[in-house]
């Protein structure tokens, strides 16, 4: 099975609308999409610790991560659909009643859609060996401007269609330091003029496809 | 010669103390006033000409450089460059009174506060041309730091040497017989010397040279209408400049002012005459530059120069002001404006043509010999000292933006507002409106 954000997502909810139904069925995948969509699947075991204030989940804790792992594992034949529309729903009437919690109510946004259309607008107005260096320029930047790691290893694997780019919890002024060393690397290449267009181009493009007012690019260039 | 040394000094304390009639006076207050008011206009052209050259981005950050510089430079200058410009100078090193006019006899009281406003538009003129060569990545605090440490005392104390004396005493390059009539050395070299210091301490900016080749990349000015009026304005504020050096409404003005068309026009056109030799293009930014190299050349022997010598300097320092350019570029020294080649190099050539052209004394070597002993002395005063300043600044608090500042544009990330923000066309920083 494809390990994509919604084939995970879909594999949580299948383990869980098992034990859980109703608020914490949604809380439990709320929490899961906010801070574990973005994270590896061997992280799964730290998100069932995370929801031990869910009695159900607590007390059948090892039995749902065998779960959990057994249904990512196999073909993805077994997998309920993907309840985002749901989840959306309640999040909503949450929010209208004003009873979801803040971490929930303003969940982490997620910047992964977006920063990869501005780095693959930006480096697709690249020719194969100035990527190549602009990449190199920007990754050595990060590690020694100590940019979280993930998103450094994360950046380092990105480019080519085995993966893909994952952001996890990546900071926005991470976002932003990294598409400054690009810029940089880009401006050392060939020169700030085109720097200047090109990472103008960019932001535009995503700008356009974006439709999540909280991921628009352009907070990318704020201060 | 000593003639003009001597017409110089004279002429900045003789007028009241000979007995000078009220008219006299008034004619001459009026006249010095007037210039004044017209070497300030030229931090107009500055402005434009510096802002023109500089991308859209930073063009709020030049502007504000350079409106800082006359306004921190006139205080600075009042409160400590004068006194030690033109006090008391008996050791020929540096002056010693008249610090904020403090001690100015009740009988020259009038005249002090003409001149003093006079020389503080000529110190503004001597600090913003940092401004120009250190442009778009230099931090606002940083560079008005060091505007203040030139202005009190780098750009003084040197004036001192030549021009001090005001009150008593004389300056020891003034001694030996230096000519420097308005300054191509005093004001425009000292303060290119200090540019060139700036700039090395910075670095160029980014991505301005490739890093393999070493070739340098052209980062073009966002609006060539405002260098050309700035250009215009330089040009009309330096018949002022030199204009007013007299100190007097006297018939020389006529042929100092004279010398000063020519020699920019002369430079316009030796700017274009070795762009087309060179076969290289003749760039409205380099004639622009030509004519004001030609402007800085003729500065300091305009009173003492017949008109087809001052075309001469003035033809040679265009194509210096070219030259200049492109020798700084093959070293990667990044001066946005060109400042160093047109005030630094034509400066210290038009210092060498006043001796060598000197009106009935052509080509005397030991006047030639004071001249280089003065261009050197400049040199290795000003370079040096901001050399050391920079690298100061650059410890304690940093001299160079950050590159994401670069990125953004210094207008934005150093003033929170920008210059174009209906007509910017690269999107390069974003503030929630």
């Amino acid at each position: 099975m494809t390990m994509t954000i919604e084939a995970k997502r879909r594999a949580v909810f299948t383990v869980l609308q098992e034990t859980l139904q109703g608020d914490g069925l949604w809380r439990a995948m709320w929490r899961w999409q906010n801070h574990y969509a973005q994270k590896s699947q061997f992280e799964l075991n730290g998100f069932l610790s995370d929801c031990k204030d869910i009695p159900e989940v607590a007390n059948n804790r090892s039995q749902l991560y065998r779960q959990l792992i057994g249904i990512l594992m196999d073909d993805g034949a077994r997998l309920k659909p993907d309840p985002m529309e749901e989840m959306l729903k309640y999040q909503s009437a949450q929010q209208r009643s004003g009873s979801l919690d803040e971490m929930e109510l303003f969940p982490a946004q997620d910047w992964t859609d977006v920063y990869e259309v501005v780095l693959t607008t930006l480096f697709g107005q690249l020719r194969s060996d100035t990527a190549r260096v602009v990449k190199r320029y920007a990754m050595e930047q990060s590690l020694r401007h100590s940019i979280s790691q993930e998103l450094a290893y994360s950046f380092n694997l990105w480019g080519d269609d085995k993966h893909p780019l994952v952001l996890g919890d990546s900071a926005l002024v991470d976002l932003k330091r990294l598409l400054n060393f690009i810029y940089i690397g880009v401006c050392e290449c060939l020169g700030p003029v085109d720097a200047d267009r090109i990472l103008s181009l960019s932001i535009r493009s995503a700008a356009e496809v974006n439709r999540n007012a909280a991921t628009d690019p352009r907070q990318l260039l704020e201060k | 010669m000593k003639w003009i040394m001597w017409t110089v000094l004279s002429t900045l304390s003789v007028p009241v103390m000979a007995g000078e009639t009220s008219v006299e006076l008034s004619i001459n207050t009026l006249w010095v006033v007037m210039a004044a008011a017209l070497v300030f206009f030229m931090q107009a052209g500055f402005a434009l000409l510096e802002s023109g050259m500089s991308r859209a981005k930073n063009a709020v950050n030049v502007m504000m450089k350079n409106y800082m510089d006359v306004c921190l430079g006139s205080l600075i200058f009042w409160l400590v460059g004068y006194g030690l410009m033109f006090g008391e100078n008996f050791t020929g090193f540096f002056g010693a009174s008249h610090f904020a006019l403090f001690n100015t006899s009740a009988e020259s009281q009038s005249w002090d506060y003409t001149v003093l406003l006079f020389q503080i538009m000529f110190a503004a003129t001597a600090v913003t041309i940092c401004s120009g060569a250190m442009a778009e990545r230099t931090k606002y605090d940083a560079y008005l730091i060091a505007t203040c440490v030139i202005t009190a005392f780098i750009y003084p104390v040197f004036g001192s040497w030549v021009w001090g004396g005001m009150y008593g005493g004389s300056g020891w390059l003034a001694k030996l017989g230096f000519i420097d009539f308005a300054g191509s050395t005093v004001v425009h070299s000292v303060g290119a010397w200090c540019a060139l210091a700036g700039i090395i301490v910075l670095g160029a900016r980014t991505g301005r040279f490739d890093r393999t080749t070493g070739a340098a990349r052209s980062i073009p000015g966002h609006n060539l209408s405002l260098v050309a009026l700035g250009g215009f304005i330089l040009w009309l504020g330096w018949f002022g400049f030199n204009g007013g050096s007299t100190l007097a409404a006297s018939p020389e003005i006529g042929l100092i002012v004279l010398n000063t068309q020519l020699a920019a026009a002369a430079g316009a056109t030796g700017a274009l005459l070795f762009s087309r030799i060179t076969r290289r293009p003749v760039l409205l930014t380099s004639t622009i530059n030509g004519s004001i190299a030609g402007l800085v050349g003729i500065t300091a022997g305009c009173a003492s120069m017949a008109p087809e010598f001052a075309a001469l300097t003035g033809l040679i320092a265009g194509a210096i002001s070219v030259y200049g350019a492109a020798w700084l570029e093959r070293r990667r020294l990044d001066d946005v404006v060109g400042a160093i080649p047109v005030h630094g190099f034509a400066g210290a050539w038009g210092t060498l043509a006043a001796g060598l052209f000197l009106k009935d004394n052509m080509f005397d070597l030991s006047q030639i010999a004071v001249q280089l002993v003065g261009i050197f002395s400049a040199f290795f005063w000003a370079f040096p000292l901001s050399l050391i300043l920079f690298f100061l600044i650059d410890r304690v608090i940093g001299l160079r933006a950050s590159t994401q500042h670069e990125q953004q544009g210094l207008d934005f990330t150093e003033h929170d507002e920008v210059g174009y923000p209906e007509f910017h066309q690269n999107v390069t920083y974003h503030r929630e409106l």
